[in-house]
């Protein structure tokens, strides 16, 4: 009985003190992002990737696009994935990315590449 | 006569060769500096890593075959950022006449404040490998450094520090992509030790140490307090311990939160197996970090 002592000790604080739960933040709720992108040459493709999903994308776009999103964007701002493919024979080319946040802070990016580039970039 | 000295330079080419070919030797006292020379240097180095990977940089004592190896090494990467205590004691002690250098004492620091006892005062991190930008000024340090010490292998120093440095550029971008899969406010990285410093300022994360810089350094109770009241108000979801670190600490912590346990990252230098590389260290701890925080 007594070698038992510890054993019914330790069940009997498991059940005096259920498990704690984390206080997980609600989710952020989707906000319009307005994002205008330039292309010095325009590319075959373009796509977009936020928090891993695939957001948006265009074949053939002009050399200049301008839309919006709806995404979950937190104060402290987020990253795009971007995806840009210009065909072989078009030389080295530059997209440029301005991003309104819903704060109406205005960002600029940009990335330069040949064929296909893959990029993350920052907003701030 | 003549084909007497051809039959004699025929014998003694591959003795000159070997002389041509002697080996720079290099110590490094750190596992991230000793992969960094040896993908630089190839096959013209001799590297000896004296701090292993998995071991602890912040209790490394050089040994007596240690100061050995020093005393005949031709460079000497030290990690530096005040990371190496010793560093009086071995120059001293090996009468080396190796180019001694501190490689993070040539790049930017973050400043910290540091607690000794019942005061404090400013400190550098000394944690830089977590930035791959920092690794990469290491490596055009250790170039420039290997160049000095024999101009003839120039090309072949050049050569292997730009397929280097293109790697370390993929690694970067693989780890931007996997942090862009959390959200910015979810970045909050809870670890034993104020280590991961230089890594949270490069891909936007808050670090809510609980001891300081030193492993060693452990917290009193009035501090695991006010850090489990943070990680509740932060709704931080996991927390991480170290791979040489006791995680008792870190495990009252996340029992005392309810935020889950994210497991283990590799704060002061390389692992073993899969993690004994810069690349496998920065996927493991991006990955686990990532995961568990999602």
């Amino acid at each position: 009985m007594l070698l038992l002592t510890p054993l019914l000790w330790r069940m009997t604080q498991a059940e005096s003190h259920p498990p704690k739960t984390v206080e997980v933040k609600p989710p952020i709720d989707a906000q319009k992002i307005q994002l205008v992108i330039t292309f010095t040459s325009a590319p075959e493709r373009v796509s977009i990737v936020h928090l891993g999903q695939a957001v948006w994308s265009k074949h053939a776009p002009e050399s200049q696009e301008e839309f919006s999103l709806k995404l979950p964007w937190p104060r402290e701002g987020g990253e795009l994935k971007f995806k840009v493919e210009w065909a072989d024979e078009t030389p080295l080319s530059a997209m440029r990315v301005q991003l309104t946040d819903p704060a109406d802070n205005e960002i600029e990016r940009s990335l330069w590449g040949k064929g296909t580039v893959e990029r993350v970039l920052n907003f701030p | 006569m003549k084909s007497f000295r051809l039959f004699l330079l025929f014998l003694l080419t591959p003795v000159l060769a070997c002389v041509g070919a002697e080996k720079i030797r290099v110590s490094t006292f750190s596992s991230v500096l000793t992969e960094v020379a040896q993908q630089v240097g190839g096959d013209r180095v001799e590297v000896i890593g004296h701090v292993k990977p998995g071991s602890d940089p912040h209790d490394f004592e050089p040994k007596p075959s240690d100061l050995r190896a020093v005393a005949n090494a031709q460079l000497v990467l030290l990690s530096a950022k005040h990371m190496e205590g010793y560093v009086g004691k071995l120059e001293e002690a090996t009468g080396t006449k190796g180019v001694i250098i501190h490689v993070g004492d040539q790049f930017p620091s973050l400043k910290l404040s540091v607690q000794h006892g019942d005061h404090s005062h400013d400190g550098e991190d000394p944690h830089w490998w977590h930035s791959i930008r920092n690794i990469a000024r290491a490596t055009k340090i250790v170039r420039d450094e290997l160049v000095k010490l024999s101009p003839s292998d120039k090309t072949t120093f050049t050569a292997n520090a730009s397929g280097y440095l293109a790697k370390l550029e993929k690694l970067d971008a693989w780890v931007k992509s996997k942090v862009a899969e959390l959200p910015r406010d979810k970045r909050k990285l809870v670890t034993n030790h104020d280590a991961f410093g230089y890594f949270a300022r490069e891909y936007n994360f808050t670090v809510m140490p609980i001891a300081g810089l030193s492993k060693n350094n452990q917290p009193g109770s009035k501090k695991t307090a006010e850090v489990i009241q943070a990680i509740k108000a932060a709704g931080v979801k996991a927390v991480f311990s170290e791979d040489v670190a006791n995680p008792k600490v870190i495990q009252e912590i996340a029992r005392g939160t309810g935020a889950k346990f994210g497991g283990s990252l590799l704060s002061d230098g390389l692992g073993n197996g899969d993690r004994g590389t810069i690349e496998g260290m920065f996927k493991h701890n991006v990955g686990t970090i990532v995961d568990a925080l999602k």
